[in-house]
């Protein structure tokens, strides 16, 4: 060992239980009577004494403080509406069920494909596509509570959805800025046969283009080649791109409360 | 634990919360960047909330949420861009005498810390500077106190490589500082 392997080993020798008692003598004898080691030990806490002196603790931000109590709240009442959802699922799912046979039927029936361009329905495809490039979620990857916590933060609402019904599980989500200092988060859901982008922000302005089928508030299209669905409440605009049929989307509808 | 919701959250809040300011300093070192260190503050605090059912009350809170923040951290900059993992000792070497001839040429620019206008200024951006491994070594054993033992647990690496973290990054602060130090007379600037 050198003189600075020996002064690392001394540093730590009172919370060192790797060390055996011989171990420990040799280190503490050579240290306490090497010159060299002595001058590098000074060094060390000398150094040491700098960091502890100017580099002092950061007091949290009180935006910061808030926007943690703020979490906090959204994550009992995430619990909570978890608890009482389960407490009702069975008799919702068996409505939603007969609902969407019903509707299936019309849309295989009726499906009609939404032809005319539309500026918001192009972005969101844009986005789609470029997600299957590249998607590096940055909240909710391991877990979707965290996602609903993370969009009730931004939006007041958890605009996270299950679709495994249609075997789409969720990647997580990403919550950036456009251009124009607007919030929009997007969440991706893959599976082995497709793969569906959420696009959330807040929008006065969109307005649903005609030749659409509705549902529960929500509109499909069928719209170059994608599936595609959009709601607007509360402000809240989002708007979900697949590429799974617009049946498969409405299936998943299974999972949406009523 | 049987407690009621509320009852929960009080308790955690007052287990959790008092190490708010030392989890923001050190997320705040890490990323580099006040917006992600309160992401990964949030972030930490809540993957807490939810699994404090774990944690036993009279233990080391201010160490378990500094894993759960390290933790993040790591998974966070995993996915930004992959790893790489050393195969042998001797790779891993010759990674971190690389990582250290990165950052001592990233800090090449000395006027940067000796232009700041205080010596602790010149201390913090230094620090700021470390390469990550470094940096979070250095935070948990000099500024929080850690011993080498808890540190090891807390980024999930031998207590060995901790011991070594911990004096390269002191050297790499000493030899960021060296003009700065030289005239405050602090020893070992030259070493």
């Amino acid at each position: 060992m050198n003189h600075r392997q020996y002064v690392e080993l001394y540093l730590g020798l009172d919370a060192d239980d790797e060390l055996s008692q011989e171990k420990r003598r040799e280190v503490s004898d050579h240290v306490t009577s090497c010159k060299e080691c002595e001058t590098l030990l000074a060094t060390e806490r000398e150094t040491r004494a700098m960091l502890r002196e100017n580099v002092p603790q950061i007091p949290a931000p009180d935006a910061l403080r808030q926007r943690i109590s703020a979490s906090l709240d959204a994550a009992d009442r995430a619990e909570s509406r978890i608890m009482s959802a389960r407490r009702f699922k069975r008799p919702i799912r068996w409505a939603a069920a007969v609902a969407i046979a019903a509707l299936l039927a019309v849309i295989i029936v009726n499906g009609r494909t939404h032809s005319t361009a539309n500026p918001a329905f192009d972005a969101a495809i844009a986005s789609y596509v470029d997600s299957q490039r590249k998607f590096v979620p940055t909240v909710g990857a391991a877990s979707t509570d965290e996602l609903a916590v993370a969009l009730i933060n931004q939006f007041g609402v958890p605009l996270v959805w299950d679709f495994s019904s249609i075997g789409l599980t969720s990647r997580g989500g990403r919550i950036d800025k456009t251009p124009d200092g607007k919030v929009v988060a997007y969440s991706l859901y893959q599976g082995s046969k497709g793969s569906l982008l959420c696009i959330i922000k807040r929008d006065d302005s969109f307005r649903f283009p005609s030749g659409d089928q509705v549902v529960k508030g929500i509109h499909f299209y069928r719209y170059k080649g994608y599936s595609i669905a959009a709601t607007n409440r509360y402000s809240v605009f989002c708007v979900m791109v697949t590429n799974l049929s617009v049946a498969d989307l409405e299936r998943a509808l299974d999972r949406l409360p009523a | 634990m049987g407690e009621t919701k509320s009852e929960k959250r009080s308790l955690f809040e007052g287990e959790a919360l008092p190490h708010l300011d030392s989890l923001f300093t050190t997320a705040l070192y890490l990323t580099r960047n006040q917006e992600e260190a309160n992401d990964l503050c949030q972030e930490t605090i809540l993957r807490a909330y939810r699994s404090f059912h774990q944690f036993t009350i009279g233990t080391n809170c201010r160490a378990w949420l500094l894993t759960i923040l390290h933790n993040l951290f790591r998974t966070n900059r995993s996915r930004a861009k992959p790893e790489h993992v050393s195969a042998t000792v001797e790779e891993f070497e010759r990674a971190i005498e690389t990582e250290s001839l990165r950052a001592s040429c990233a800090q090449a620019n000395p006027e940067d810390i000796v232009t700041a206008q205080s010596f602790d200024q010149s201390v913090q951006r230094a620090l700021r500077d470390l390469p990550t491994d470094f940096q979070a070594a250095l935070i948990l054993v000099d500024l929080e106190d850690m011993t080498y033992k808890d540190a090891a647990g807390v980024l999930d690496i031998p207590i060995g490589t901790v011991r070594s973290r911990v004096s390269r990054g002191r050297a790499l602060m000493r030899d960021a500082l060296r003009l700065f130090a030289r005239d405050r007379g602090l020893a070992g600037v030259e070493t």
